[in-house]
């Protein structure tokens, strides 16, 4: 169950960066900094504040943050993301009295651990603000991290009905996305929550509540399989992994879908498959990922190998084998990565305005700026590409181990068998009568051909061959 | 999902037994563990690399898994090892059969050593030297097993369980080098502190430590705590094997009462245990002390397992101490405990050769008083012997033959021939069955021995005699004495009634004495007497088969005798039925005859012949025929002579029943039969046989019929009644071709011209009716003449034949008569005389004519003639008296008349005689006249009036047919 959790929310790290060092610049007076910041707004260019407003910040520490200073982060972050302000030393965070700031607050310490503290930080987000819904969200995670499974099944709700509220509100369309995507994942969030409290029949109704359009819902149904595995459903358990077979999920990489397909064959008792499962794994990705156990060592920090590698298979397939194809597919197709990228973007429309600037000390400062601000820019989203593939890897190598240790397990089962002489061969395969099924589900046997509107539906009519 | 190396259960394949593979997939099972075994070494070798082979767990865990693989291995090579002929297995060395688990074990060893070695903090080191001093102690390497062993128990202190189990198995090495104390104490440190599931199993091996140490109380100390932990499910239960084991602590401590006392207060049956301490002290010498506690114990005994071995056990310490009486109880005893439930291997064998050995014991006893009177010790020794061979022929199935035979041998010498008798025959079966020829043979003579005796009772004599004849024949079949106990066995049979038997000893007898027709017939004629008595005639037809086929030899008296009875006996029960006027059984059981293919001829005839006479009673006119035929045609001449009334009257009512085609047929049938034979009665079946056809109007059968007459020798007055008949016949059917044609054929012999004068006339009558009067003119004469030849030759003329010849006769003298009526008297007086003279002439002529024809013998010429003669008479006298001269005076007249009455009163006279001898003609000849009633009227004038049929009348013919 935790080893579930802990993968569970590694989808909180939609906004979550590696840690970067930051020099702020120095012997800069605050208010000049102040008026840069606010031309720079007004000029829409956001790249160049964002060095001057850091600055600004730790030169104004100790003293109200300026509310047009506050205007101006919400609108860099509007623009560009928060990334670029999540590494803000606490102390300086809190100087300011953004409601965005504080949301960056609330996931700096989210991300922390400090629970109690994001859901006190989040609260202090007005409602009507865009940014609440988001925050909402967080605070639900903390609530459910916490075991306050009440509170936090109350909040993804509030969450969810904020988010439908807030949505007819905005006018930016990547905005109305993310407010979404917040939607969905709080929606699952109640779906996870009960998960977490064992309330699996429940779960599985609130998993259903996802709709297919949503752009969460293929991560949704490897979550519904571990519910079905858990309410012992193995069938369905089967059914939904299946789906990840079908052509439109090619970028999903998760190789819990393969462990968790495998253990299924377990409980089961299909030793044969097991097997077959755990030696197709190897032999599919066991040559594969020591390509990449190599690119990375090789890799190393080279955070501008990796941006460019992302940008580069956002076109096309890139050098390498199909494996590192498929983990860098998955990456690019991120919300978070993309978000990211058509940040850089947007700077490098800004570099064109300032190129096209007579030159002075302005082009050159805000030249400069936003040169530190896009290469910052690069190595986050650099970064960001490395620490997923690290992380995809690592779940690889440890997806071997886990494959191996649950094949010893059948191993080990069938030796006992045997020396328990308990064998029935008359045990078969594919019945209807195995199925169970709620008012939500259908049922469709799975033939080897995925139809757009039966994919998640799927259900294997496997007899458990275990012996009673 | 946390799937790691301490989910799975390894370190149980060190302690639990592999000899779990009892059933025939054992090889089968075992290579599929291999397979898995080796899969998962891969498996954690894969894992183990991807951890580039620094856990040494999973190291550990790869040295199990060849350790479990050697252990398997070891098993299959040790089985392949066992399996092999012993002079094969000793070409090589015993190491060549165990590379495999050897190459195995190595390796575990190897990467125990390598875990020993390169992990030297690793907190699970002590199971690697546990690996390491369990391979050593597998190569016999005890010195490094112990070492090993005390290395492990040195290096896991942080892992208790290792430490004990390794303390334990070095304690199992001392305890088996008996190192007690090295043992008890390693035992001791295992076994205190906590405890766990196997504690109690390891508990017992310390007890018998204390037990070798006579540490006697804590042994039973121990035991007793082994015991009461193992009612636990928390434990390996060790009841039963501290329930073995104890009864030795408390008999070895002295307290024997002790032992049986724990039994008994837990509720625990003691009688096994006390048999096994009873063993333990005859092991130790103790006999006195043995006896007593299997004595007690066989009384406790309740299943039959206990109460054999402490019977088996107490057998041979009463053996050792002369009690030959307990010996035999306890013999006894065994030999219904085996019935109960039969004794295991080693305990027959057991059992057998004990009381083998006192039956010879005894039987010699026996055989060297012989002779001597028969004593009670030595009946009741013999007895006791006999009981033992019994036992043993019971239980040895392949020497049953020979125990039951000395079985026999000592009942004989006892004088218990009944017995004797019983174990012959058991052994002479069992001999046969084992086709041993020698037993088979002693035990047959033996029989026939001991039927000898007189003391036999009759029933043993019955029952066995016959066995005893029967088996001895079954060795000896052609001796002399052979050919008596035929005889006897036959004779046996025969009187208990045992056909079949006697038949099979007939065969036997003579297929082995061809020669001997004599007894060979006289076992035949007793068979066949039976058979008589029995009125199975289906079995006397089948013998009387087998004798005609030469199957026996009889001789010809004898083989007549058998038919005789064969028929007899076919017809016994069915004439019964027919006396007793059960006619329809009667039918059937003649029908059965008739049909069975098995009646001879003689029975066919008959049945034939009384079938007939059945359905004649019964009115059956067409099945009487068909079967009156039958008989017929199967009777000789003599036997249709025989029951001819029978046929005749069966023809006659077939005829009645108007059934005339079968009549004649029969009646032809029959005539054809008497033909040739000199019976009076064939003129009569002639006769009816050709009246039966010519009444059917069958005129060209009849005259077949009667054309055969002369043939067969018929008498000559029923020919020509015959032929005459047709002739009749043929007039009546108006066939007058044919009736000539007869006529001319039957006219060539002269003898029967007397007879056809009657047919001659009537063909005349024909002729003369068809206007051809020359012919009729040429067959008067033929009748005129034949009549003189046939009155020449005195030959028989029928009375139509006469009355044929009167009729021309008559017409004469009718003609003379009218002739004479012409001549009328008249007057003158001369003229009147001449007249009267010339009138009384002619009156004489007719008288005289009159006369031929009354001579004739017709009755109708007769008649006729004396009507004429009267009338000529009568006619004259009234032309006289009527005559009045012509003109004559009165008295002339009256003168006249009186003198006339000197004429007319004579000839008035002669008429009234010729009537009054024509009346007596009539009624003393039976005339049957038409002109009768011309002389019976009583009336004064006779007046004609004869009644005439018409033609046209139905006219109903002889065999009432229209």
């Amino acid at each position: 169950m935790k080893l579930f959790i802990i993968l569970f929310f590694t989808s909180i790290n939609l906004y979550a960066i590696d840690e970067l060092d930051f020099n702020p610049n120095a012997d800069k007076s605050v208010n000049k900094f102040r008026k840069i910041i606010n031309n720079f707004m007004d000029l829409n260019l956001y790249y160049p504040a964002i060095p001057l407003i850091k600055e600004y910040f730790v030169l104004n520490k100790g003293n109200v943050v300026h509310e047009e200073v506050e205007r101006a982060i919400e609108k860099v972050i509007t623009n560009i993301g928060v990334k670029q302000f999540e590494f803000l030393p606490e102390e300086i965070l809190k100087e300011s009295r953004s409601e965005i700031v504080k949301y960056v607050l609330a996931k700096k310490y989210f991300k922390r651990g400090e629970y109690e503290k994001a859901i006190n930080e989040t609260t202090l987000i007005p409602s009507s603000h865009y940014i609440s819904p988001f925050a909402l969200n967080i605070a639900a995670s903390a609530y459910s991290i916490l075991g306050r499974t009440k509170e936090a099944i109350n909040t993804y709700g509030t969450c969810v009905e904020r988010s439908k509220n807030m949505f007819s509100k905005l006018k930016d369309a990547n905005q109305k996305t993310q407010l979404e995507i917040n939607q969905d994942y709080c929606q699952i969030g109640i779906a996870r929550t009960h998960f977490a409290e064992k309330n699996f029949e429940e779960a599985e109704s609130k998993y259903l509540d996802i709709p297919k359009s949503s752009y969460i819902w293929p991560e949704t149904l490897f979550e519904e399989a571990w519910n079905s595995f858990y309410l012992k459903n193995f069938n369905r358990t089967l059914g939904k992994l299946v789906t990840y077979r079908a052509p439109v999920f090619d970028y999903v990489f998760n190789p819990e879908i393969d462990i968790l397909n495998t253990l299924t064959y377990m409980e089961l008792c299909l030793w044969s498959d097991v097997k077959r499962s755990v030696d197709n794994f190897y032999e599919q990705y066991e040559k594969p990922s020591e390509y990449i156990a190599k690119f990375i060592a090789d890799a190393k920090e080279n955070y501008q190998l990796y941006f460019r590698l992302a940008l580069d298979r956002r076109s096309k397939e890139v050098e390498g084998n199909d494996l590192f194809n498929k983990i860098l597919k998955s990456i690019i197709r991120d919300p978070t990565f993309n978000e990211m990228v058509d940040a850089y973007f947007l700077g490098e429309k800004e570099y064109a305005t300032i190129s096209s600037w007579r030159t002075s000390r302005l082009k050159e400062f805000a030249t400069d700026n936003l040169k530190e601000s896009l290469k910052l820019q690069r190595d986050l989203i650099g970064s960001y590409v490395k620490r997923n593939m690290s992380l995809k890897f690592s779940q690889l190598d440890n997806a071997f181990s886990q494959m191996s240790y649950i094949k010893l397990e059948v191993l080990s089962r069938r030796k006992n068998e045997i020396y328990s002489f308990q064998n029935d061969p008359t045990l078969k395969r594919g019945d209807l009568q195995y199925l169970k099924r709620n008012e939500k589900q259908y049922f469709w046997t799975f033939n080897g051909e995925f139809w757009a509107d039966e994919i998640g539906d799927y259900v294997f009519a496997l007899k458990s061959e275990c012996v009673k | 999902m946390k799937i790691g190396l301490n989910k799975i259960a390894l370190t149980c394949i060190l302690i639990s037994s592999f000899n779990l593979f009892a059933d025939q997939n054992v090889s089968l099972k075992r290579s599929e563990l291999i397979d898995l075994i080796n899969e998962e070494v891969r498996e954690v070798n894969r894992l183990s690399k991807q951890k580039q082979g620094n856990d040494a767990k999973l190291l550990l865990r790869i040295a199990e898994l060849y350790l479990e693989k050697a252990r398997l291995i070891r098993e299959e090579e040790n089985e392949k090892y066992l399996s092999l002929d012993p002079k094969i297995r000793g070409k090589q060395p015993k190491s060549a059969f165990f590379v495999e688990s050897n190459k195995s074990f190595l390796n575990a060893q190897k990467v125990s050593e390598d875990i020993v070695r390169d992990f030297p903090n690793f907190k699970l080191k002590g199971e690697a030297y546990y690996i390491l001093a369990f391979n050593a102690k597998e190569f016999n390497q005890v010195d490094k097993a112990k070492k090993y062993f005390e290395a492990a128990i040195k290096t896991s202190t942080g892992d208790k369980n290792t430490q004990r189990r390794a303390k334990i198995a070095l304690g199992e090495i001392y305890y088996n080098d008996g190192s007690f104390s090295k043992a008890e104490s390693l035992y001791e440190e295992a076994l205190n502190g906590e405890k766990d599931r196997w504690w109690t199993k390891d508990a017992l091996n310390l007890a018998w430590c204390y037990n070798r140490l006579k540490k006697n109380q804590k042994a039973i100390e121990l035991m007793l705590k082994i015991h009461q932990l193992s009612q636990s499910s928390n434990y390996i239960n060790m009841t039963s094997t501290v329930e073995r084991d104890i009864g030795i602590f408390y008999v070895d401590a002295g307290e024997t009462d002790e032992a049986v006392s724990f039994y008994k207060k837990r509720g625990v049956k003691p009688t096994r245990r006390m048999i096994s301490l009873g063993k333990y002290l005859l092991d130790k010498g103790e006999f006195t002390k043995a006896k007593l506690l299997l004595t007690e114990a066989s009384k406790l005994a309740t299943d039959s397992s206990e109460k054999v071995e402490t019977n088996l056990t107490l057998m041979a310490l009463d053996e050792k101490f002369g009690q030959y009486e307990n010996f035999y109880n306890s013999a006894k005893q065994i030999h219904a405990l085996n019935k109960e439930s039969p004794l295991g291997e080693a305990d027959l064998e057991v059992f057998k050769f004990n009381i083998q050995k006192r039956a010879a014991g005894l039987q010699k006893q026996i055989g060297e008083r012989a002779g001597g009177n028969l004593s009670d010790d030595k009946i009741k020794k013999g007895n006791e012997a006999a009981f033992y061979f019994g036992v043993l022929a019971e239980l040895t199935p392949d020497k049953k033959y020979e125990f039951n035979y000395y079985q026999g041998e000592t009942y004989f010498a006892v004088g218990n021939y009944s017995a004797a008798l019983q174990a012959y025959r058991d052994s002479h079966k069992a001999a046969q069955a084992a086709k041993n020829a020698k037993f088979a043979k002693l035990s047959s003579e033996s029989m026939l021995a001991t039927l000898g005796k007189n003391d036999l009772s009759k029933k043993d004599q019955d029952d066995n005699t016959v066995y005893a004849y029967l088996s001895y024949l079954n060795t000896d079949k052609k001796s002399e004495k052979a050919h008596t106990i035929y005889q006897r066995l036959f004779n046996n049979y025969m009187a208990k009634g045992e056909i079949q038997n006697c038949e099979k000893t007939l065969i036997s007898f003579k297929e082995n004495f061809p020669d001997d027709l004599k007894t060979t017939e006289a076992m035949l004629a007793e068979i066949m007497e039976y058979f008589h008595k029995n009125k199975n005639e289906g079995e006397i037809k089948n013998w009387i088969k087998r004798i005609n086929n030469r199957e026996f030899l009889v001789s010809k008296k004898y083989a007549d005798k058998l038919k005789a009875l064969a028929l007899n006996m076919q017809f016994e029960s069915v004439e019964k039925a027919n006396t007793s006027g059960n006619k329809k059984e009667a039918l059937e059981g003649y029908l059965r005859i008739y049909h069975n293919e098995q009646s001879t001829d003689i029975a066919k005839k008959n049945a034939a012949y009384n079938i007939a006479i059945l359905f004649h009673e019964a009115g059956r006119p067409k099945e009487t025929s068909v079967w009156a035929n039958q008989a017929v045609k199967l009777m000789t001449a003599q036997d249709v002579i025989g029951f001819d009334d029978a046929f005749l009257s069966m023809s006659a009512s077939l005829f009645n029943y108007g059934k005339f085609d079968e009549a004649g047929v029969l009646s032809e049938n029959i005539y054809g039969k008497l033909c040739a034979t000199t019976s009076v009665r064939k003129n009569t079946i002639f006769k009816n046989t050709y009246v039966i056809y010519l009444a059917d109007g069958k005129i060209n059968e009849a005259l077949r019929v009667v054309e055969k007459g002369k043939e067969c020798n018929i008498q000559n007055s029923f020919i020509q009644e015959a032929q005459l008949d047709i002739l009749k016949v043929l007039v009546e059917t108006k066939r007058l071709d044919t009736y000539k044609k007869y006529i001319g054929h039957l006219e060539k012999d002269t003898s029967k011209w007397g007879m056809l004068l009657y047919p001659i006339f009537v063909l005349r009558n024909a002729v003369i009716d068809a206007g051809r009067k020359e012919e009729a003119e040429e067959l008067k004469s033929k009748i005129l003449e034949y009549f003189d030849q046939a009155q020449r030759k005195k030959l028989e003329i029928p009375l139509e034949g006469l009355d044929s010849v009167a009729h021309f006769k008559v017409i004469e003298l009718d003609g003379k008569v009218k002739r004479l009526q012409k001549t009328k008297l008249e007057f003158p007086e001369k003229r009147f005389n001449e007249l009267l003279k010339e009138r009384l002439a002619e009156l004489d002529e007719v008288t005289n004519t009159a006369l031929e024809i009354l001579k004739m013998g017709s009755g109708k010429g007769l008649v006729k003639a004396y009507q004429l003669l009267i009338e000529a008479y009568q006619n004259t006298v009234l032309e006289i008296n009527n005559f009045v001269p012509p003109d004559k005076p009165e008295s002339y007249v009256s003168s006249f008349k009186e003198s006339m009455k000197t004429i007319t009163v004579p000839l008035l006279k002669k008429s009234l005689d010729f009537l009054t001898d024509a009346r007596k003609q009539i009624d003393e000849n039976l005339i049957l006249s038409n002109d009768n009633y011309w002389f019976m009227s009583k009336r004064s004038v006779p007046i004609k009036m004869e009644y005439k049929s018409l033609n046209a009348g139905i006219i109903m013919d002889r065999g009432g047919q229209r």
